[in-house]
Parts: C-alpha cells; sequence; structure tokens
C-alpha cells in the first residue's frame, strides 16, 4: 500500500507551494480585495499589470496552462466586445480622430475608455479566475464547513459538480439508444431540434432516480448522523502571517478607495 | 443475408482501443450469444452491428450494405440494439406511448401501429403495464419495455445486452419464450450475456471475446468444454457441466437431461 | 448484537394501492447469514428497506405490526444512529459512489468520518478494510473512474469499515460481469467468516445456496418458505412460488424422475458431485 500516500493524512495537507497552500478562506479575501480594487480604479495603467500579475502568479503555481486557456479566451472576447461598444456613442466633444473603417470614424478617447473598461472587467473576473484555478472546490467547503457552514450544504455542493459529469456521460448514451430505435439525429437544425425532445426525459428521470438511490446510499454511510464529525483530509488553519497578508490586501483596496476620493474630497472642500 | 464484419478494429475518439481485426459473420436465423469478461470488447461489436460505432478499418456489411454508407438511424430500422440499461430510452409518460413511439414516428397506419404494439407487448410479457408510467415500474420489466419498443419495430436482427440482469424465473421464462417466437418469426437473435445457463439453454453459436478480440466461435459444447478458452474468456462452465466433469463423465454434457441419462 | 424481530408487519408504500409487506413475522437471530430469493415485486427489496429504518423513516406510507431492531422499535430509532448498527449495500455501483471524494481511500473513510471516529482509527479500519478487500492497488485512485465491478468493491470495502454489527446486502451482483460476481462473493465468503448478522437478496440461486444459513423465499409480499437452507432449497415447491432452483437441486429430483434416486436432493455441487458418487459405488456393491 502507498504508504506516503497514507501518511499525507496524518499531516496538514501541503502542495508545497507559497499560494496554493495558503488557507483557503485567506486566498479567497485577498482575491476579493484585488478583484474590487480594480472595480475602484477602473484605469487600463493599474487593471493591466494586475493581469500581468495573475498570470505570473498562476505560472508559479503550476496552474498557467489551466488559467490561460480560460482567462485568454475571456480576454478575446472581453476586448473585441468592449472596443466595438466603447466606439458607439463617441462622437461629440475633445476628440481625436484614429482611422476610418468604411466611414466608420475611431477615435483616440475611446479606444482608451475602451481599455480602461477591459481592465477592471478583466481583472476583476481574473482576480476570481486565479481564485477558483488554484483552489480545489473541496478545499474551499472543508474551510467552510471549518466555519459553521453545514455538512450537507457543502456536500450538495461537491455532488454537483460531480453530477455535470455524469450527466453528460449519460447524455451521451442517450443519444446513442435513441439512435438506435431509428430516431435521425444526424442532419439539419430541425432533425436535431427533434431527436433532443427524446434525451430529455431519460436525463431528467435518470437524475432523478439517482438522487433518491444516493440519498439513500450517503445515509448508509451515516451521512445523517448528528455527531462531531472527523476530517480525514485536514488544511491548515490560517497563521498569523496569512492574517496579516490578507489584511493587507484590504489596506490596499482602501487605498486605492483613498486615492480615487482624494481629487473628489478636495473639489468638495474647495 | 447476413451481418458480416471484415478485419474490423475500433478505436474510440480518447484513443482507446476497443477491437482489432475482428471478423465474423452472423446468418439468417442464427441465435448467437457473445460471452466474456466486461472491457473485452463485446459491446463495442455489437454497436458495429447497428452502426453506433463505424469501424476505425475494415467493414461491417449488413445485407450487403456497408455501413459506413448509412446514418445509425437508418441502419437501426434492420438491426435493432436494446441497451443494457433501460433508463437510458424510456421517455415516454405510459408504457403503451413508449412502444408506439417508432411506429408513430414513421407515420405507420394506425391499424399496422395496433398490430406491431400488439405482437411487441405479447412477446414482452408486458401486456397487463400497458397504462402505467414506465418508471413506476421495478427495473426488470422496464428491461421488457424497452426490448418491445424494439421489436415493435421489425428489425430482422435483435440485439439484447444483458437481458437477465435482475430477472427472475419468470421473467427468464418469459425471455426464453420470446426468443423462440422471434426465430420462428425468422428474426436473428443475438445477445451479450454474463449469465451461462441462459447461454447454453437459449443460444446455438457462443462467440467468446476476450483481449478485444474473438478468441472462439461455436457450439455451446466446443466453448464450454474448451478449458483453454473459458479460462481465457474468465467464464465458466454451466453448473451441470461442471459436474459431469467432475464426474469425470465424456461426452461434452451440458444439459439436465444429457446427465440423468447418462448415470 | 443484531436481533431484529418482525411482528405481524404489513407495509404499504405511500400512493399505490397493494400492500408490499402482508403480516410478515420472523426473527433474525444474531451471527446467522440469511438469504431472500423469490419473484421480483415480492417484497424482497421492501424488507430490507424496513429493517434498515428507511421504512417509517425516508418512505413514509402506512405501517402497522412491530419491527424491533435490538429491542427499540424502528419507529424510535433516528436514521443516523441506525445506519452506525446496519450496513447497507445494493446493485447500482454507480449511486453507491459519493462523487465527492478523489481517491478510493478517503470514500472508504467517509462513513467512519461521519461517525466522528478519532483519525488514527480512520486511517487503521480503512487500511484493514481495503486489504481485506483486495483493493490496496486502488487507494489512490478516483472512485469515479473504476469499473462498476471495482466500485462494488469499494461500496463494500465502504460499508465494512463502518464494522455494523449487521449487514444487508440486496443483489449487489446483478449489474457485475462474471468475474466482478466472483469478487463479490469472495467478500460476502470472507463475511460469513466474521460473526456477523447478514440477509442477502440475490437471484443467483447457485451462491446462496454455498453461503446462507437460512432461507426465507418471498412471494406477494409475505413469507411463503422458510427454514433451514438445504430444506428449502431441495423443496420443488419453491419453484411453484416463483423462485428458482439450483441447477444441481433440479438435477436431482430428475434423478428421482427417472428412477434413480439420490440418497439427498444437493442444492450444491460439492454435494452432488458426493452423492452421485456414493449412489455408484453403492450401485457397484
Amino acid at each position: 500500500m502507498d504508504t506516503g500516500f497514507i501518511n499525507s493524512f496524518r499531516e496538514y495537507q501541503k502542495a508545497g507551494n507559497l499560494w496554493i497552500d495558503l488557507n483557503p478562506l485567506t486566498k479567497l479575501s485577498v482575491c476579493f480585495a484585488l478583484a474590487f480594487s480594480t472595480l475602484v480604479m477602473r484605469d487600463y495603467r493599474y487593471g493591466i499589470p494586475l493581469c500581468l500579475v495573475l498570470c505570473l502568479v498562476a505560472a508559479l503555481t503550476g496552474k498557467f496552462k489551466e488559467f490561460i486557456t480560460l482567462f485568454g479566451r475571456l480576454c478575446l472576447i472581453i476586448i473585441i466586445f468592449v472596443t466595438f461598444i466603447r466606439q458607439i456613442g463617441m462622437r461629440t466633444g475633445n476628440v481625436t480622430p484614429l482611422i476610418s473603417i468604411f466611414g466608420w470614424q475611431w477615435y483616440l478617447e475611446s479606444f482608451i475608455r475602451g481599455w480602461d473598461t477591459i481592465s477592471f472587467i478583466l481583472g476583476f473576473s481574473g482576480t476570481l479566475l486565479l481564485f477558483f484555478t488554484t483552489t480545489p472546490m473541496r478545499d474551499l467547503m472543508y474551510a467552510f464547513e471549518q466555519k459553521g457552514v453545514s455538512h450537507e450544504t457543502s456536500f450538495i455542493m461537491l455532488a454537483s459538480m460531480q453530477n455535470i459529469v455524469d450527466l453528460k456521460k449519460a447524455s451521451v448514451t442517450i443519444l446513442e439508444s435513441q439512435k438506435s430505435r431509428g430516431i435521425e439525429t444526424d442532419g439539419n437544425i430541425l432533425v436535431r431540434a427533434k431527436a433532443f425532445f427524446p434525451t430529455l426525459g431519460p436525463l431528467i428521470l435518470a437524475a432523478i432516480a439517482s438522487t433518491e438511490q444516493k440519498a439513500i446510499a450517503m445515509d448508509a454511510r451515516a451521512f445523517s448522523v448528528q455527531r462531531k464529525h472527523t476530517f480525514l483530509r485536514e488544511l491548515a488553519p490560517a497563521t498569523q502571517s496569512e492574517k496579516i497578508f490578507s489584511m493587507a490586501a484590504w489596506v490596499w483596496l482602501a487605498g486605492t478607495i483613498v486615492y480615487k476620493l482624494y481629487p473628489f474630497v478636495l473639489k468638495l472642500l474647495a | 443475408m447476413s451481418i458480416e464484419i471484415n478485419n474490423a478494429s475500433f478505436t474510440y475518439p480518447n484513443g482507446y482501443v476497443a477491437l482489432e481485426n475482428i471478423s465474423v459473420t452472423i446468418k439468417d436465423g442464427e441465435r448467437v450469444a457473445i460471452v466474456g469478461q466486461n472491457g473485452a470488447g463485446k459491446t463495442t461489436a455489437v454497436k458495429m452491428m447497428n452502426g453506433l460505432n463505424k469501424p476505425s478499418s475494415g467493414d461491417v456489411i449488413i445485407d450487403g450494405v456497408n455501413t459506413k454508407d448509412k446514418t445509425t438511424a437508418t441502419i437501426a430500422k434492420s438491426v435493432g440494439y436494446v441497451f443494457q440499461n433501460p433508463d437510458d430510452q424510456i421517455f415516454n409518460q405510459t408504457v403503451r406511448a413508449e412502444i408506439e413511439y417508432m411506429p408513430r414516428y414513421f407515420k405507420f397506419s394506425e391499424k399496422e401501429i395496433e398490430q406491431r404494439v400488439n405482437y411487441a407487448v405479447e412477446l414482452a410479457g408486458i401486456e397487463k403495464f400497458l397504462k402505467i408510467n414506465p418508471y413506476d415500474l421495478p427495473f426488470p420489466v422496464r428491461k421488457f419495455v424497452t426490448i418491445a419498443a424494439v421489436i415493435v419495430s421489425k428489425p430482422k436482427y435483435i440485439i439484447l445486452d444483458e437481458p437477465t440482469a435482475g430477472q427472475d424465473k419468470h421473467g427468464l421464462e418469459i425471455l426464453s419464450k420470446m426468443i423462440d417466437r422471434l426465430q420462428k418469426d425468422g428474426v436473428t437473435v443475438l445477445t451479450i450475456t454474463h449469465d451461462m445457463e441462459f447461454a447454453v439453454n437459449n443460444f446455438h453459436r457462443i462467440i467468446a471475446m476476450a483481449h478485444k478480440n474473438i478468441i472462439a466461435d461455436g457450439t455451446p459444447q466446443e466453448i464450454f468444454w474448451n478449458d483453454k478458452v473459458l479460462a481465457e474468456a474468465r467464464i465458466k462452465k454451466p453448473i451441470i457441466g461442471e459436474l459431469a466433469m467432475q464426474l469425470a463423465l465424456d461426452g461434452n454434457i451440458l444439459f439436465c437431461d444429457e446427465l440423468v441419462a447418462k448415470l | 448484537m443484531a436481533k431484529i424481530e418482525l411482528k405481524n408487519v404489513t407495509y404499504k408504500y405511500p400512493f399505490t394501492r397493494d400492500f408490499a409487506l402482508k403480516d410478515i413475522t420472523y426473527t433474525f437471530n444474531p451471527g446467522k447469514f440469511y438469504g431472500i430469493i423469490g419473484e421480483n415485486g415480492g417484497g424482497k427489496t421492501t424488507l430490507c428497506n424496513l429493517i434498515r429504518g428507511l421504512i417509517p423513516h425516508f418512505y413514509k406510507g402506512k405501517l402497522k405490526g412491530d419491527a424491533i431492531v435490538n429491542g427499540i422499535d424502528i419507529r424510535d430509532w433516528d436514521l443516523g444512529e441506525l445506519s452506525a448498527q446496519i450496513g447497507y449495500v445494493f446493485e447500482n455501483p454507480f449511486t453507491q459512489i459519493s462523487g465527492i471524494k478523489p481517491t478510493v481511500f478517503e470514500e472508504v473513510a467517509m462513513g467512519l468520518e461521519n461517525l466522528g471516529v478519532p483519525k488514527e482509527e480512520i486511517i487503521e479500519k480503512v487500511m484493514n478494510v481495503c486489504k481485506l478487500l483486495k483493493i490496496e492497488e486502488l487507494i489512490t485512485n478516483n472512485p469515479n473512474e473504476l469499473s462498476g465491478g471495482q466500485r462494488q468493491r469499494v461500496a463494500f470495502a465502504s460499508i465494512i469499515s463502518m464494522d455494523t454489527e449487521m449487514l444487508i446486502i440486496d443483489e449487489p451482483t446483478s449489474q457485475l460481469d462474471p468475474e466482478g460476481t466472483e469478487d463479490v462473493f469472495e467478500i460476502i465468503k470472507t463475511l460469513k467468516r466474521s460473526d456477523k448478522t447478514i440477509l442477502l437478496v440475490e437471484h443467483k440461486i447457485d451462491m446462496i445456496a454455498e453461503y446462507c444459513d437460512e432461507i426465507i423465499v418471498m412471494k406477494e409480499g409475505g413469507i411463503a418458505f422458510a427454514g433451514p437452507t438445504h430444506e428449502i432449497l431441495g423443496n420443488a415447491q419453491i419453484m411453484e412460488a416463483g423462485a428458482m432452483m439450483p441447477q444441481v437441486a433440479i438435477f436431482g429430483h430428475e434423478m428421482q424422475k427417472a428412477g434413480k434416486p439420490l440418497a439427498v436432493i444437493p442444492i450444491t455441487l460439492s454435494e452432488a458431485t458426493a452423492q452421485v458418487k456414493k449412489r455408484r459405488e453403492d450401485n457397484v456393491h
């Protein structure tokens, strides 16, 4: 038997990486503070460097590929979408014409304002994305359970993620079984739509039936017993320095707010 | 007329090779049981026969037509396949609606529908459940509902995937009668089964599969009295055969009456 | 020790017309191995649900009569506490896996975690069970990616690790291939050596004949036959009640009809072999 693996349960789970091994709640707190700071700043000179930092952290945790495939796609969509949207309605005032595409005039200002928007959307979603790619769901649930979230809630959250995987597998089989009954599933959109309906019933019913069985199976594992649970797999509680780190992130957020409000307050006073 | 598999291999999209170069011919009117361990390739092989799996190399020819040239739905009209799990298939509110679905989909006349449904329901022994919601029926009965829903389209070939799972004595009797009747009506019946008693009692030809290939193909006597095949396919001799072997009787005995006569 | 007494138990599931259990009186004694057989819809699983406490705690419906587990009426048991007394394994290898544990080791430990067993003890127990059920090689695997037979072994391990006095096992092999079935019966053989009370529902009658001490034949919600394994499985009348008979017992009856009776109707292969050999020797003398 794999004794190294078994022994790993005898101590706190460690991945050997500074960021990943932070308590999930510390990570969550830091990420939220950073995410909100981009919202406050709404400035590409703040948001873009932050995105680069996020990529760097992802790289240092060995999750770069996972992070960048999602984040890259997000970047592409947001950049294109916002750039186009920002060109609309920017026609008057002190503007610098840039280029004209088929009679559509593009302005420098709209690009800058576009990038401000882009940077805060990407900064905000990127930080949260970094959190979820570097924090396994069960670690997060473990931390929540430690803070008093119920065992049931945690189970439902985790089990529904597995359910999605299972349903995907089931839908393939169901589609095959309908094909075998002579229901045409390949062809134009109408044919496909017609084939789609017969797959829904079994999918939903299978989900319901398996939920009942799962409830019974979990009950057999003493799920509903009213006793204090043991956690085989434990995470280290947040250390003092982690708490300071998390606090620092919130001070940083407060700093950005002050920075933004300062000129406004001055104006008000004057 | 026949199902012919010629040097066919099958690789799943994820790269898993499930069958390597298999060749087999199923002739009209035969009764064939396919046996072997899970993962041997049984289900992959039968899914090639009804076009759900198109061979990665080699050919599958059904009544002279290559499955590569047809959609699964078209092939399914002549080769019916009843899935292992009935819950993958059932989606109507009553047993009758479930069984009528196919003939209605193909817009048969009311009279024709009535006739087909009656035939299928009789064979599957589910006359008394027609008005019931299939999901209120126990698993083994649901299985018969899905069998009827395939019989109703009157395919020339019917493939039953593990029909005996969870069946009681009564269920097994219905299955035996159904197979007899189907053969009488000119249908070729194939089954995948883990139940060796069921295989010897109802099928004349046994195909043993192991490691992605067919390792033996013959009469029940040829398969179940070949220890090398049994070991390789990881299947067991039916218990009467086992008894005959322990008593050192010759004659490749598999059935109770043979054994009684011999003693 | 787990003792279960049923007195005139009648039960009807909600929204159904017919009774699923009809006037059942029976006592399950500690340490014995019971086989429950009979036609589908005869009430086998309902009986399991009752003893396990799912009736009346999970399935409401109408319950009459007394069902007493270890001296306490089933209605007064807390379902969670009862799960620490009675283990339950059923046919579907897929729904019995929690889906939330990334390794087999953690899956097997889940019941013990819920019971609040100290960590060191959990590790010991899980290691022992994994050895006993020969899944040591699988402990780091993801349970969601195992084959049906492997999952069923994990499901058994998960329940056995909880070390309940009684085990209810409902058609554990109906969705498994012959090898998976062999594995499960290997587990059942191991369990037979323990002093647990075991209830096994199974259609594979040859397996029942091999392992059970007592047989209960159920038909239409009632007990049609009950008694020692040999007596029940050798009795051709159980076939009329919709139950299966071992192949070798049918052979025994056929021999009798052919005027070549064996001394006793055999129910297992080894008995049949011995009986026929004995008959041959007797004929020689």
